[in-house]
This record gives C-alpha cells, structure tokens and sequence, in this order.
C-alpha cells in the first residue's frame, strides 16, 4: 500500500530511512521507512509503546537515531550534535508536546510571543498584536495574562499550539494531541490540525493513539508495530485495510 | 556461611572503588556541565533582563535569611569571645575577633550555606519541574539553548548576588557583635568601631568576597545539575533538591578550606 510511489517523483518534507533506536537491550526501533509528503498530514497510529514519540522525538533532535537517516526539508539530520546544527531545522518545525509543556513561570501571551522575542526584531506592540492574532485563531481571545495553570488541559493544549505556530512553522509535528482529553475538546484540537493544514499549508506529523482524532485530520496513516510500519496508506486504504492487527486497533 | 576475612576486605575494596569511580563520574559530569553552560554563555551572551530577574530571586530574596544569620552569628562571637578576653583584660579586641572571623571565614561561608540552601534547593527545584514536565525539551525545540538561558543566567546571577550579600552579611555581623560588646562588655561605640577599621583591612574583606564568586558558581552549577538531570516525576525533583543542598554544602566547606589554604600560602 502506497509504496508504488517512487520517492524521487513527489516533494518530501520527511524522509526516514532504515532507522534504528534501543535503549540498553530493548529494541524500539528496527530498520524503519517512512516518508511524508510536503503539505500533508501524516498520522502515525500504534499502541503504546511502539515507539511513536521515540520517532517524532528524533525528527526534532530531542534524541539521536543509532542507524539510518532522517531527511528534514531534504537535509540528513541523523548525524547532528550541536544546538548550532539543529538551529534551522528548529526555527522551520513547531513540536507540540504531550502536556503542552508551556512555560509555567510565564503568561499565556509571554508563551506565545516567546519564540517572537528569541528570534524576530519585532517590537512589543507587533509581538502583543501577533500574539492576539494567534489567540483568535485558537479561539482565546483575551486570555493573554492568564497564568497556564488558570487553563483547562485543552486550552493549555491550544496555547501549545499558538506557541508552536506563532513563528509559522512549516512542519508542525504533534505528540499525542488529543490523549487525556475529552472527545469535544479532542475534536477542537482535531479541527484545529486541520484547519492549520488548509490554511498554511502546513506538513503535519500527528502521533496518536486515537482513531477518532487520525480519521479526522490524516491524508495519510502510518501504523507502528514493533519497532517497523506495519503499514501505511492513504485514511481510505487504511480503512479498508484487511490486516488483522490494524483493524483490531482501529474497530476494536 | 559467614564471610572470610578475606572476602570482607575484597567486598570492602570494591566498594571503596566503586565510590572512587561514583565520585570521579559526578564530578567529571558536573564539570562539563557547567563548562558547556559557560562556554555558550560566553559565547552567545546572556540575557541581561532574565540575568537581573535572577538577582532579585537568588540575591534580594534571600537577604533576610543571611542578614538575620548572619547578625546572629556576631552576636555568637562576640558572647564567646568576651567570655576569654576578659580574663586577660584586653575585651576592646572583641571587635578583632568579631571583625576578622565575619569579614574572612564566617560572613561568606554562611552566606553561602543560606543561599545553598533557600536559592540553590529553588534552582534545582525550578529546573527539575520544567524537566519533568519537558519545559526544558520546549526550550530546545524552539531554538533557545537551555544551558544558556536557565543555567548561564542562574550561574551568572549568583555570581553576582552572594559577594554583594556577603558584604551585607559581613557588616551586620559586625554589628551584631558591636552590639553585644557595647551592652555587656563596656566597650565604647566609637572604640569598637575605631579597633574594627584598624584591625580589619581590605584585604581581609576582598578576600572574603573573593571565594563568594567560586561558592556562587558551586551553588548555582550543583543545583542546575541537579535540575536539569532529574529523572522520575515529582519524587524526582525531591531528590534532586535534597541532593543540591548536600553536595553543594559539602563542596563549600571542601573548596573553602582549599581556598583558606592557598589564600594563607600566598600572604592574604
């Protein structure tokens, strides 16, 4: 399923080749392969511990493959060390973590507009404008000067958001998005992938456990089992698909 | 079956070896962190604002706690000190005693401690929190280095605040002893005062502040260690803070006793 595509004939954002993580003696990753289309939203389902957020964690350098390659906008990020060799990769992909991870000492808008004051020249009052422009869009106008624990956890999940978009990002990957909330904020969030998707054309990596949420925002599904994708296509391919171990995760 | 004697002193040798090699780990890892936290702070530069923000939680904050220990502490002294200078009737150089022990050994050490244990614990605290809730890996994925903007700013504020609550320290040791030889010793105001500037050079002062700048640099980089290093949950942080205040305790009595040493060595 879906791999008579040649990957020399479609515009990559991601591009992973047999890559390998353990830790000590367990194995997470074997040999995986995985590519994503520039524009698309890529889900990647499996059950815990198959190591979704180990992969999505080496996309962003929050840890090192032991094998293989991982091409980000067509540069093999595998072999970087240093915070400097890291530095363009971060400023082009936003990661949106598991709890959000906002900054607990700062305000909803000094969250948002941090990234804003570490790397643009704008003065306070575009930052303080921006910063509103992106409350809008989540649909927390106003909330600028609340502390992040005033906020439910699906509004800290949307201030995660506006923080990992407000530098417009052209990959966004997103870490279990929608897991410990109910399914009316989930779909919030979902339609929030989205409509950020649509809009700005966005690559997104959404790694998730949640059938509910993949249905709704994927183009394309990748399931991990084992270390390996045990299969990836297109939602409708995903579907359909007969193999036993996919259609147990997706209809129980 | 009892062990040898034999296998006791084996089994007591791997264990001396074991926390030889425990040691020298820990140490090697501290130094590197800090190294690297210094390194790329001087090279990038820090942020002057999040710098001073520190000051004011690091230094202003703990400057009831040393001010009142250390107003405590020449109180102390001067008790002590009059009780064996009477005997010889030379009590106007309880301000000799007093003057000397603030300015070289006690004043900094015991600022250092307070601060080790209410601004070093809140580091490591801090830091342990933003780990486990992976405030730290945010900071990363948006490009801002975190030895840079949580360690070097902490490192650098430190720095800064604990030779200037010495100094507060200092005099209000002083002070505190002033005020215990002029109530019970018959010791004049104008001959305490008059006995500490002759007796207490400058020396006796910088170098006192001077071995703050190293105690500032043990607090700050032990608790950002710690923090940063943090490992399982809540509990986690607990440990770390415990552990930021015995490791650096211990190190500013190790390195003030090394400095002490070297300081006598070269005349100060």
């Amino acid at each position: 399923m879906g791999t008579d595509e040649q990957s020399g004939t479609r515009d990559l954002a991601i591009e992973i080749r047999g890559l390998g993580k353990s830790f000590d003696d367990n194995v997470v990753l074997r040999g995986l392969d995985l590519t994503v289309e520039r524009g698309s939203t890529m889900v990647i389902l499996g059950s815990s511990g198959s190591g979704k957020s180990v992969l999505v964690s080496m996309l962003v350098g929050l840890l090192s493959p032991d094998e293989g390659e991982v091409l980000v906008d067509g540069v093999d990020v595998a072999p970087f060390e240093t915070a400097e060799q890291w530095r363009s990769i971060w400023l082009k992909t936003g990661f949106l973590f598991q709890g959000a991870a906002l900054f607990d000492s700062m305000t909803v808008g000094e969250n948002i507009g941090f990234p804003l004051r570490q790397h643009t020249d704008l003065g306070e009052a575009e930052i303080a404008e921006r910063v509103a422009r992106v409350l809008s869009w989540i649909d927390l106008e106003g909330t600028e000067g609340k502390m992040p624990s005033e906020l439910s956890g699906g509004m800290q999940k949307r201030v995660g958001l506006a923080r990992t978009i407000v530098l417009e990002p052209q990959i966004v990957i997103y870490d279990e998005p929608t897991t410990g909330l109910d399914p009316l904020t989930s779909d919030t969030i979902s339609e929030l992938v989205l409509r950020l998707q649509k809009e700005q054309q966005v690559t997104s990596v959404v790694v998730t456990h949640d059938v509910r949420c993949a249905f709704l925002v994927a183009n394309r599904v990748a399931m991990l089992d084992a270390g390996c994708v045990l299969v990836e296509g297109s939602l409708d391919q995903i579907k359909e698909s007969p193999v036993p171990k996919l259609r147990a995760f997706l209809y129980g | 079956m009892a062990d040898t004697p034999d296998e006791d002193r084996r089994s007591l040798i791997a264990a001396t070896g074991r926390g030889v090699l425990d040691l020298a780990e820990f140490t090697g890892g501290l130094l590197r962190f800090i190294g690297s936290s210094l390194r790329v702070s001087l090279r990038h530069g820090l942020p002057v604002r999040i710098v001073l923000q520190q000051v004011y939680e690091i230094g202003y904050r703990s400057l009831p706690l040393t001010a009142i220990a250390a107003f405590a502490i020449g109180l102390v002294m001067a008790l002590q000190t009059m009780f064996l200078l009477k005997k010889f009737g030379v009590m106007q150089y309880v301000a000799v005693g007093v003057g000397l022990g603030m300015t070289r050994e006690l004043g900094p050490v015991i600022t250092a401690l307070m601060v080790a244990g209410r601004a070093g614990s809140g580091i490591s605290a801090e830091l342990g929190s933003m780990r486990v809730t992976r405030q730290i890996d945010a900071l990363r994925v948006l490009a801002v280095d975190p030895e840079r903007y949580l360690v070097g700013t902490r490192i650098a504020a430190t720095v800064i605040a604990l030779p200037l609550l010495t100094a507060v320290s200092d005099i209000l040791g002083i002070l505190g002893g002033a005020l215990v030889a002029t109530t019970l010793g018959g010791v004049t105001p104008e001959g305490y005062l008059d006995t500490t500037l002759y007796y207490i050079t400058l020396s006796d002062v910088l170098t006192g502040l001077a071995k703050t700048v190293f105690f500032g640099l043990i607090i700050a980089g032990v608790a950002a260690y710690y923090g940063f290093h943090t490992e399982g949950g809540t509990s986690g942080v607990g440990r770390s803070t415990t552990a930021t205040v015995v490791v650096s305790s211990l190190m500013i009595f190790v390195s003030d006793v090394l400095m002490t040493q070297l300081l006598v060595t070269i005349g100060y």
